[in-house]
């Protein structure tokens, strides 16, 4: 009689322990309902009663676990997106410090350049003041005239390293006017004209006509296209095309993503004049993309570069509140600078 | 006739040098002057007709000599040119600019750029 009844219990206590060791604990009600009636030794419904009860007690365990592990869960993703954040601020922290790094060497290059500008013209005015009186003296006597011809050549090359450094030391102070960037663009292109035409370079000129007034120093801002249309001559030793276009343009995410400055931040749906100038010359080799506005790096023949002009135009643009972007072209080959002079807030077209 | 350059720099390699090639025009007269608290006395007895002056001197400046100068009824008028070294060739044309009412030319000066802005000065005093 009790076997039969034992026998069954013992059955659903299999099943119930099956469907324990697959997760489900439905089981251990049935177990104790059939329990509850006295039909079964007190043995056997005690080791019922233990059984329904570990089932539980695991149930209760279990749902505790999962709980812990969605808190760890959410800890872990926390922990992430802190992680990723403290990622930004170091690399934000590791950009101001190169900024800083970069500022001194500017400011010491700056120093530099006046003191050693001063001291070093007095003696270039006597080789060149001598230079000259040797050649007059030496006129019909055409190897000594040439001889002093190229010291006096080298006299020249040497006033535009210096002059070079007299500007970058002075390129601090601007002297701001209310002017029309196109117009500055264009007196530019017409002083570098000899070049254009001696290098066999045609310029296409893409205007716009709605750019506002800008506060400009025109004579700094003429070096600094000059700069970058003699730069744009020396990559096409063979002729070519220069572009130069000038157009008001609404900034997006990915045109500020290529503007390097830290310190001068247009944001994006700001509007910007932009200015691009575009050669089709061999283009820019990666590796010295980073240092093109380092102060003496150029990629010029001795005599060509005094390796300034870039570092120049970088710190002019600066104090403009303007920025610069150089690299190769993406249409064809061929280098571009692209500039964004941002609009003063009352100028800003909805 | 020829005119009389005054020549004041502290620079005596500058002033021999310009002294040579202005001599060599056979059309100058020439006194040069490395010590600029001399440059007084000195043109009130050569009496220049044009007078050459460096800015960055040692013990007086060039604008304390013009100012000087300014002051003797017989030099007040003499032009002067100054020569600065602290100035680049763009902020100055290559024969000589305006700044206020002095004439002001770039060192390192190419000779034939400084006689053209002597000539020029010296049409202009007369």
């Amino acid at each position: 009689m009790y076997s039969r009844q034992v026998e069954e219990l013992l059955e659903q206590l299999i099943v119930a322990a099956e469907k324990l060791s697959m997760g489900r604990y439905e089981g251990h009600e049935q177990i104790f309902a059939m329990t509850d009636d006295g039909r079964y030794p007190p043995v056997v419904a005690r080791f019922a009663e233990a059984f329904g009860m570990m089932a539980v007690k695991i149930e209760a365990r279990e749902f505790r676990l999962e709980q812990m592990i969605d808190d760890l869960t959410r800890t872990r993703d926390e922990l992430t997106v802190t992680n990723q954040r403290l990622q930004q601020s170091l690399q934000e922290l590791q950009q101001a410090q190169m900024q800083l790094i970069q500022q001194a060497k500017m400011e010491t290059v700056g120093r530099l350049a006046a003191g050693v500008a001063h001291e070093v013209k007095n003696p270039l005015a006597i080789i060149q003041l001598g230079t000259d009186f040797l050649a007059d003296q030496l006129k019909d006597t055409p190897l000594w005239y040439e001889t002093v011809m190229d010291m006096a050549d080298a006299v020249q090359r040497a006033d535009r390293v210096i002059k070079g450094m007299l500007d970058f030391s002075r390129s601090e102070q601007l002297d701001l006017q209310e002017a029309d960037l196109q117009t500055v663009i264009d007196d530019s292109l017409l002083l570098v004209r000899h070049e254009l035409n001696s290098g066999h370079i045609a310029v296409v000129r893409e205007a716009a006509g709605d750019i506002p007034l800008l506060m400009l120093d025109r004579n700094k801002l003429k070096q600094v296209f000059i700069n970058l249309f003699m730069n744009a001559v020396h990559a096409m030793p063979e002729g070519g095309s220069l572009t130069v276009s000038v157009a008001l343009h609404r900034l997006n995410p990915a045109d500020l993503a290529a503007f390097g400055s830290d310190r001068i931040k247009p944001a994006a749906g700001e509007q910007a004049v932009m200015v691009r100038i575009a050669d089709t010359g061999k283009g820019i080799p990666e590796e010295v993309v980073t240092k093109l506005f380092d102060p003496f790096f150029t990629t010029k023949p001795v005599g060509v570069g005094t390796g300034l002009g870039l570092s120049v135009t970088g710190k002019i643009l600066e104090l403009h509140h303007a920025v610069i972007t150089l690299g190769n072209r993406r249409d064809r080959q061929g280098a571009e600078a692209v500039l964004l002079f941002t609009l003063p807030k009352g100028d800003a077209q909805p | 006739m020829k005119k009389r350059i005054l020549l004041v720099d502290d620079e005596a390699g500058v002033t021999r040098m310009m002294r040579r090639n202005l001599e060599a025009t056979g059309r100058f007269e020439v006194r040069d002057l490395n010590d600029p608290t001399q440059a007084l006395e000195t043109a009130r007895q050569f009496r220049p007709d044009l007078v050459l002056l460096d800015v960055m001197m040692p013990e007086m400046d060039g604008g304390s000599v013009a100012a000087a100068f300014a002051e003797e009824p017989q030099l007040a008028r003499v032009p002067i040119i100054f020569l600065t070294a602290i100035v680049s060739k763009k902020e100055v044309e290559p024969t000589g600019s305006q700044i206020g009412s002095h004439t002001f030319l770039a060192k390192p000066v190419v000779f034939s750029d400084l006689l053209a802005c002597i000539d020029g000065q010296l049409g202009q005093a007369g």
